[in-house]
């Protein structure tokens, strides 16, 4: 215990001392100053319709104004809905005739909505209208969600999880690499191996520093952002845990290069393709099989689980972290044991 | 006891020994000196024998029992000072110290009492990457009595310190040695080495070519010379002549007939011209 103690105290005086964290703890008032100030707590993202309905029942037209569309969104002829989408070319088209036998959609817009995105709006005009024109039941599509129903998160507050993930979570990664590569110019590694000190505490101190630094790191970052009315157990367990287990990997990458320019590349190549999950938390949507396998993944939806809580159960994200931090040290322990602490043997 | 047997080592693996069939022991409470220039393969052997480099050839015993086969407990009772100072520039010496001394199971003594000892007392909060060479020349010396080790391994403890520090170092070898400390230093510094080793071993190209007391290779190799300072051409010059030899004598009578000469001293030989003579290279080289 004296001797992880020591390694613990100097490692984290060491990294206190480095010009780095200065810019880390620039980077937590930026971030603080952004969520409360810059990005608004709800914004629009919805799309402008405009809608013609030309059958002679006005079906989709009365259901439309039920749905609250405002009188200016509906034209009076195909003409005028083919004008209002040239000039928004945001905008979507919905023309609805049924002169014939079946009822007849056309969606109009300028080719920037995905295929997706066109059987959704299809299907959402096709349910209205099934009491009125006996359509099969549902078999093109069927409506999944993604997480339970829950009061609507504040958009400045909703961009936290991904801070946490990406900023706090993985400053263990970045930061392991540079006080490794700190150890390797000032050639301490060697003066260590000649003590009984041995790999576990080296190990463990650098883990134990990290994750105390991320854990600070991230609740200034989410008091004043989120609040304090929080579940601060579940919270501070995965920090801890996830700091820790990107401590490790930042080791066990830091250690196969010499210095920050050799592991610049792959660091950051590493450290864009952990941040990709952030696409899904954007569009949960897509979220393809080989992006839930990135660790940062499951970390990003479970801290949102953490925030704003919906109910799900937490238990198989601390399963995933403690087995992820558990198999990242003895991954660790392997590459520091044989790269560092037998260098030139 | 630390016996060494018949070790070699390569580095490229291709057959190039940088240590060749080198053996020799160290009797406890003994200062063992390794003499060499640089690159004779003298900070490979300690490396050996304090397990930073593997043994690939040959035996290295403590108290009979193969360094292969020492476990983390054994560094609790030894202390290694480095060439190269390697310590922490971020931290203070002070730091340094204090944050190494957690790292040892038996007791270790204070700090500040260490740095007083050479001289850094006063910079002793000051961050080592302010630190001189020879400060921090010192400090590692320092670091590697810390945990009061029965074993010291010293690679150049006076290099880069000035005639009084080195005066200090020297004898605070010598105060462990007299309190039963075992020391192997490694040194191109002869003086030093005449000083306060018991025995030397001279190390050239990877294989020791004499061992014994200083005392001892003198009675052996020593010869008388006659080292001569002269002015040639509004430079002052430096030559060494051995008087035993035929040829050395006629160029010094050569040199008192022709030039104009400034001091002429006759001296006992040094332990450099023994590993002159010896070699044909020069300890500084």
């Amino acid at each position: 215990m004296r001797r992880f103690l020591s390694l613990f105290m100097q490692d984290l005086v060491v990294v206190s001392r480095n010009a780095l964290m200065w810019v880390v703890v620039g980077a937590l008032v930026v971030i603080i100053m952004v969520v409360l100030f810059l990005i608004p707590a709800d914004y629009d993202l919805e799309d402008t319709y405009y809608f013609y309905d030309a059958s002679k029942t006005g079906y989709l037209e009365e259901e439309a104004r039920r749905d609250g569309l405002e009188d200016e969104f509906i034209l009076g002829s195909l003409e005028e809905i083919e004008e209002a989408v040239q000039a928004d070319p945001g905008s979507i088209g919905i023309y609805f005739s049924d002169s014939g036998e079946r009822p007849q959609i056309t969606i109009l817009h300028y080719g920037t909505i995905s295929d997706q995105n066109l059987n959704l709006i299809a299907a959402a005009l096709e349910e209205p209208l099934r009491p009125y024109y006996d359509l099969e039941t549902g078999d093109g599509y069927r409506v999944e969600y993604l997480r339970p129903f829950s009061a609507p998160v504040p958009q400045n507050q909703n961009a936290v999880p991904p801070l946490l993930a990406f900023e706090v979570i993985v400053l263990g990664f970045l930061m392991a690499a540079v006080l490794l590569f700190q150890e390797k110019a000032d050639g301490v590694n060697r003066a260590y191996r000649v003590t009984p000190g041995g790999t576990s505490p080296y190990i463990l101190a650098k883990g134990a520093v990290f994750s105390l630094i991320g854990l600070f790191y991230g609740l200034l970052m989410i008091m004043p952002t989120v609040g304090v009315s929080l579940n601060y157990p579940a919270l501070i367990l995965a920090l801890i845990l996830g700091c820790f287990f990107y401590t490790c990997l930042g080791l066990v990458v830091a250690a196969f290069f010499n210095n920050i320019s050799e592991w610049l590349f792959v660091g950051i190549a590493l450290l864009m393709v952990n941040m990709t999950p952030i696409i899904s938390y954007g569009w949960p949507s897509f979220s393809p099989a080989w992006i839930t396998y990135i660790p940062s993944y499951p970390i990003i939806f479970g801290l949102r689980e953490i925030l704003f809580p919906t109910g799900r159960d937490l238990t198989s994200l601390y399963i995933y972290l403690a087995a992820a931090a558990i198999l990242s040290y003895l991954l660790c322990h392997l590459v520091v044991h044989f790269k560092l602490m037998r260098e030139g043997r | 006891m630390i016996e060494v047997k018949n070790l070699y080592h390569d580095y490229t693996g291709k057959g190039k020994y940088a240590v060749m069939d080198v053996s020799f022991q160290i009797d406890e409470g003994e200062i063992f000196g390794f003499l060499g220039p640089s690159g004779a393969g003298k900070s490979t052997v300690q490396n050996i024998m304090t397990g930073l480099l593997k043994l690939q050839r040959g035996e290295v015993l403590y108290g009979g029992k193969k360094v292969s086969e020492i476990r983390r407990a054994f560094f609790n009772h030894i202390g290694v000072s480095f060439e190269h100072p390697n310590l922490y520039s971020k931290l203070s010496g002070l730091e340094n110290l204090r944050y190494y001394a957690g790292l040892f199971d038996v007791p270790t003594r204070p700090p500040l009492e260490l740095l007083e000892l050479v001289d850094l007392r006063e910079a002793a909060n000051r961050k080592v990457a302010a630190y001189s060479k020879g400060m921090k020349q010192r400090l590692v010396f320092t670091r590697a009595l810390i945990n009061n080790p029965g074993i010291l391994f010293l690679d150049e403890p006076t290099a880069s310190l000035d005639p009084v520090t080195a005066a200090k170092v020297k004898n605070i070898i010598l105060q462990k040695r007299s309190e039963g400390a075992t020391v192997f230093l490694t040194t191109h510094n002869m003086y030093t080495a005449e000083e306060i080793c018991d025995r030397v071993a001279f190390l050239d190209e990877g294989s020791i070519v004499a061992m014994d007391s200083p005392r001892a290779l003198k009675l052996k190799y020593g010869e008388q010379s006659v080292r001569v300072e002269y002015y040639e051409n509004g430079n002052v010059k430096s030559k060494l002549y051995f008087l035993a030899r035929e040829e050395d004598r006629r160029a010094l009578q050569e040199i008192i007939d022709s030039k104009e000469v400034q001091t002429l001293h006759s001296q006992e030989a040094s332990l450099e011209q023994i590993f002159i003579r010896l070699t044909g290279r020069e300890l500084s080289a």
